[in-house]
């Protein structure tokens, strides 16, 4: 068996499923495939880091070429324009081409996509993609996005998910609010004086009316010891740690205490498949 | 406010910890070889050979299971590889304790609360409800022993749950909880950050403002059974498996 994961940056698939990573490796094929793995002058050190920590785990790296947002659609290196800017349906259909044609070559028989936590434009556009790829597929948490109270139900009511036939009820703004401050990605990226004007439209997610559109069901895989190989995996993206991680170990922060979980939302047999094409969930 | 409720037809059976090949139930691989991991506990139950990682016993009758129900949301995601025990997938299988809810409630007008380890769903009397998954953030996987992490969030969590479904006149609260509970209501521990004994419940009622109401507490996978047996079960004794985070078991025992 194979199982392709498509990363939309260079750690994005590590940092969110370090220990499944580590155990589906062990036991079958694991691609892990960068969509855009080209960008400013530190991505041949970003590419060499994604070469070893997936060195680390056993599984086989891809790199789909593609630049990043700020290169490919000349977008300012901000939070306000990444996270807060809009999916570009022309820009949506390359990425959705890339990612199809990496399918088409791993040929596996699962396909993992971020959920797109967060809502940097990058994963929301990956995120989307699923429309465009048939058979199994289910979507990752992006982590450490996700570790943000709430940010799971955000994404998830952004993209009009059904779980288990029920839409994902609304949360308080507050609590994601308070907990979004205190993430070190968001002090390292979103300067303070945009903070609150950034953060509110995310909040706002959290209550918005959104069409039911997206079947999902939640599968959780519990580790109840922690794969040897995860955690320095984890570390080999140190170009990236302090900013997305302050002064957490980024391995304690993702993989924790045993048992440790980490969760995939498995799309629909009947849902955005190509066959029957959902619209495009890029919020 | 609080009591235990049982249904005579159904026996919890703590199945999340069986140990299969060395390794706990709940730690199984959740791919193809899934399915044959909850056969072979199975089957071990009914050679007598099924042991728990906690120590807890396992009722006589496992020893006598005929046949096995697939209940909860990933039910028909299974595939059970068993020669020896048949199984099936229950009717809407993510249904299965609402329906056991309502037949507890036996027409009174009030709430059915399913506080899963991934989810908590809530049905309103009058139909509604309200689902949200679990905030693994917010309230993550419980240490060993319980250091309440998380543990202000998943009251907040319940409570909000509690008051959006919560009409006017609310009579009664069946509530699922995934744990061990006492004849006396004391409950066991689970994945949640509560410790034996810790009145969590009277605290999710309190923040809700529905302390006066009278809660009927029963085990998730129990209610899952009882919806079940509600559906109609053959002769003999059928295992529901609840298969959700975890596996949770109930037997339903129906005379020939």
């Amino acid at each position: 068996m194979t199982v392709l994961v498509v990363s939309p940056h260079l750690d994005d698939a590590v940092l969110s499923l370090p220990a499944w990573l580590a155990a589906r490796a062990r036991v079958e094929r694991v691609v892990v495939a960068t969509v855009f793995s080209e960008g400013d002058a530190g991505y041949p050190a970003r590419r060499a880091e994604d070469v070893a920590a997936l060195s680390r785990l056993g599984a086989e790296p891809l790199h789909l070429g593609l630049l990043d947002a700020p290169e490919r659609r000349g977008l300012p290196r901000s939070f306000r324009a990444l996270v807060l800017g809009e999916v570009d349906a022309v820009d949506a259909a390359v990425v959705a081409r890339a990612i199809v044609a990496a399918v088409t070559r791993v040929a596996p028989e699962v396909v993992l996509l971020p959920l797109g936590v967060g809502e940097h434009l990058d994963h929301r556009v990956v995120q989307a993609a699923h429309a465009s790829v048939a058979g199994r597929v289910g979507f990752y948490e992006d982590r450490p996005y996700a570790l943000v109270r709430h940010a799971v139900r955000a994404r998830l009511r952004r993209i009009g998910a059904v779980i288990d036939g029920e839409p994902v009820a609304p949360a308080p703004a507050e609590e994601y609010l308070a907990s979004a401050r205190a993430a070190a990605f968001v002090q390292a990226y979103l300067p303070a004086d945009e903070r609150e004007a950034c953060l509110a439209p995310l909040a706002a997610m959290l209550s918005a009316p959104t069409p039911p559109e997206l079947p999902l069901r939640r599968e959780e895989h519990v580790f109840a010891a922690l794969d040897l190989r995860a955690g320095p995996a984890v570390r080999a993206y140190a170009s990236q740690l302090d900013a997305l991680f302050g002064a957490a170990d980024p391995a304690a922060a993702l993989l924790g205490d045993a048992p440790h979980v980490e969760s995939i939302w498995w799309r629909s047999a009947s849902a955005g498949s190509p066959a029957a094409p959902t619209r495009a969930s890029t919020g | 406010m609080l009591a235990r409720h049982r249904d005579p037809r159904v026996t919890p059976v703590e199945l999340w910890d069986v140990v299969v090949d060395g390794a706990p139930l709940y730690a199984a691989p959740r791919d193809a070889t899934y399915g044959r991991a909850l056969a072979r506990a199975v089957e071990a139950l009914r050679d007598g050979e099924a042991a728990c990682e906690s120590a807890t016993p396992l009722p006589e009758a496992c020893r006598r299971v005929d046949r096995v129900v697939l209940a909860g949301g990933a039910a028909g995601h299974v595939r059970w590889d068993s020669s020896r025990v048949p199984a099936v997938c229950a009717p809407e299988p993510e249904r299965c304790a609402e329906r056991g809810g309502l037949a507890v409630l036996a027409g009174a007008r009030g709430l059915v609360v399913d506080l899963g380890q991934s989810r908590l769903k809530i049905l309103a009397g009058d139909g509604r409800r309200w689902s949200s998954p679990r905030d693994l953030a917010a309230i993550p996987i419980s240490t060993r022993p319980v250091d309440g992490a998380g543990r202000a969030a998943l009251i907040a969590f319940v409570a909000a749950g509690l008051r959006a479904a919560a009409g006017a006149g609310c009579e009664r609260i069946v509530m699922a909880l995934p744990c061990e509970i006492a004849p006396d209501g004391a409950l066991g521990t689970c994945s949640y950050p509560w410790g034996a004994g810790e009145p969590i419940v009277e605290a999710f009622l309190a923040a809700a403002g529905l302390g006066a109401v009278p809660t009927l507490l029963v085990n998730d996978a129990e209610l899952a059974a009882i919806g079940v047996a509600e559906d109609g079960v053959a002769p003999g004794v059928t295992l529901v498996l609840t298969l959700g985070f975890g596996v949770g078991g109930a037997l339903v025992e129906r005379a020939a």
